[in-house]
This record gives structure tokens, sequence and C-alpha cells, in this order.
């Protein structure tokens, strides 16, 4: 019976994990992170907020800075929206 | 062969070269993303912990042994990385259920929990989820990653006889949380395809 359980066990997690998938541009931004460090102001994260603030930009527009700076998706990453959020309400 | 490989570039980062830890990221990032998501259950956390267990590797790659494998030590950042979100989130989520509870009432297995559950590995996933955090991390390893033993005994810096322990009494919550008591001596699941097709 436990060969059944762990093979149902096993089978489930490797499955459910398979079918989500690394957002792509991990490399790239791991990469930029590594080059230009927060809270470095010359890190990516903040010289998008400094474009943001100056500018004084929508949140919506963030997706075509993003574009004009690494011609990708937005990361999906709950740690790197909080980031510009809270510099977002401190800019406000 | 892959050892070898991964010894040599680790060498290359500890020189400082981004290339070799770029190479290690594509080389490695599935072990360490599905771990951490396997863990935490949450698509954006393992993402961000993906990229934190990366960053340590470059960051304190001059401590890392390259005469051993690398796995080890990844698996044992993700681990770490992923008790430090945990702990970081478990009251917040603690309030959370409260909150769901007064919303729904007090019953369990209500019409929205049954259709959160989309088929079995959901199901599974969520029953590890809710496991005490050091019972987790066995599990995974051991069902995920299948690890033998002696290796999750290393990589956690526990005794073998922890992890036996561990996964036991995780392998009863597992049944409890899954209801598979249930299902008659033998019967894991009724319908369950393990090939998931």
């Amino acid at each position: 019976m436990n060969e059944d359980f762990d093979k149902f066990i096993s089978v489930s997690l490797k499955n459910w994990t398979a079918r989500h998938k690394i957002p792509p541009g991990g490399r790239l931004i791991l990469l930029r992170e590594i080059e230009s460090p927060r809270p470095d102001k010359n890190s990516l994260s903040w010289k998008i907020w400094s474009f943001v603030k100056q500018y004084a930009l929508e949140p919506e527009n963030l997706q075509d800075l993003y574009d004009e700076w690494l011609w990708e998706p937005l990361p999906q990453s709950k740690s790197w929206y909080a980031h510009i959020a809270a510099s977002w309400r401190l800019s406000h | 062969m892959s050892r070898i490989e991964d010894r040599e570039i680790t060498k290359q980062l500890q020189e400082g070269s981004l290339e070799a830890l770029g190479m290690l990221y594509d080389r490695h990032r599935n072990l360490v993303y599905r771990t951490a998501l396997a863990i935490t259950g949450d698509v954006d956390t393992a993402s961000d912990l993906l990229q934190d267990v990366f960053l340590r590797l470059y960051r304190f790659a001059e401590r890392i042994d390259s005469s051993r494998p690398l796995e080890p030590w990844l698996y044992r950042m993700t681990a770490n990385l992923a008790y430090t979100w945990v702990n970081r989130n478990k009251r917040w989520l603690f309030s959370l259920d409260d909150l769901g509870e007064w919303l729904i009432g007090a019953g369990k297995d209500t019409p929205l929990e049954m259709v959160e559950f989309k088929d079995d590995w959901d199901q599974v996933q969520n029953a590890v989820t809710k496991l005490p955090f050091p019972q987790r991390v066995v599990i995974v390893l051991y069902y995920l990653n299948d690890l033998p033993l002696q290796e999750i005994a290393d990589i956690l810096e526990i005794p073998v006889g922890t992890v036996k322990s561990r996964l036991y009494y995780g392998r009863i919550a597992l049944k409890k949380n899954l209801g598979i008591g249930l299902f008659g001596a033998g019967e894991i699941h009724p319908g369950f395809n393990y090939k998931g097709t």
C-alpha cells in the first residue's frame, strides 16, 4: 500500500510542478541584478522607478518602459512589484 | 560527466565569470524552481526564490567546495530561503485563514473549497503545503526530487533517523489531509491516472 501511495504522491508532485513553467527572462534579469545590485542607484529597478517618478507615469506604463530596457515581458515577481509599488507610494 | 562540468564551471564562477553563472542557471534552474514551487505552492514566490538562490550562488561562490556536487548546495539554499519565506508569511496566512473561516462559516469541505481542487495533482500539492515546514521539505526532496534518505540528511544537516521520522509523520499527515483512509486497502484514489494524461 505504501508503494501505491508513494507513487501517487511522487507522480502528482512532479506533474503539478511540471505544469508551471519558469517565467521568461530569468537569466537576463539575474545577470542585470548582479551587475547593478539594489539599492545601487544604477540598478535597473532604481532606474525604472526614477524614470516613473521623473515623468509622473502611471504604473501601467511600466510595461512600455520595461520593453524599452529589456525587450522582454515584465517579470512576474511579487518582490519586484512590491519594490516598485513601495517606491511609487513613497513618491506620491 | 555533468558533475565534472559543474566543477569546472563553478571554478570559473569563483573567478567572477557571469557567463559561468548563466550556464549554471540554465542547467539547474528547473531543479531550484520546482523545489521552491513544491515547498511554497506559490509560482511568484518560486520565481523570486529562483533568482535569490542564484544571486547567493554568485555572492558566496568562494565559499563553495567546487570538488563536491553543486546540487546539494542548491537544494539546501532553496530550502533555507523557502523556510525564511514561510516564516515571514505564516502570520499573514493564518490571519487570512481565520478571515476565510469567518466569511464562510466554520464548516469544512464547502462548495468553494471543492471547486478549488481541479484534480489530484492540485489536491496533493495543497496537502503538501499544509504540512509543517520540516516535514514538507523532506516530503518534497523525497517524492519530487527522488533523493535518497542519506542525501536528504546531508543536505538538511540532520541525522538520517530524523529524515525517516519526518517522512513517516509526513506520510500520515498527507494521508489524513487527502482523506486516503476513506478508500479501500491498497487503493489510493479511485480513477487516479499515474501517467497524468
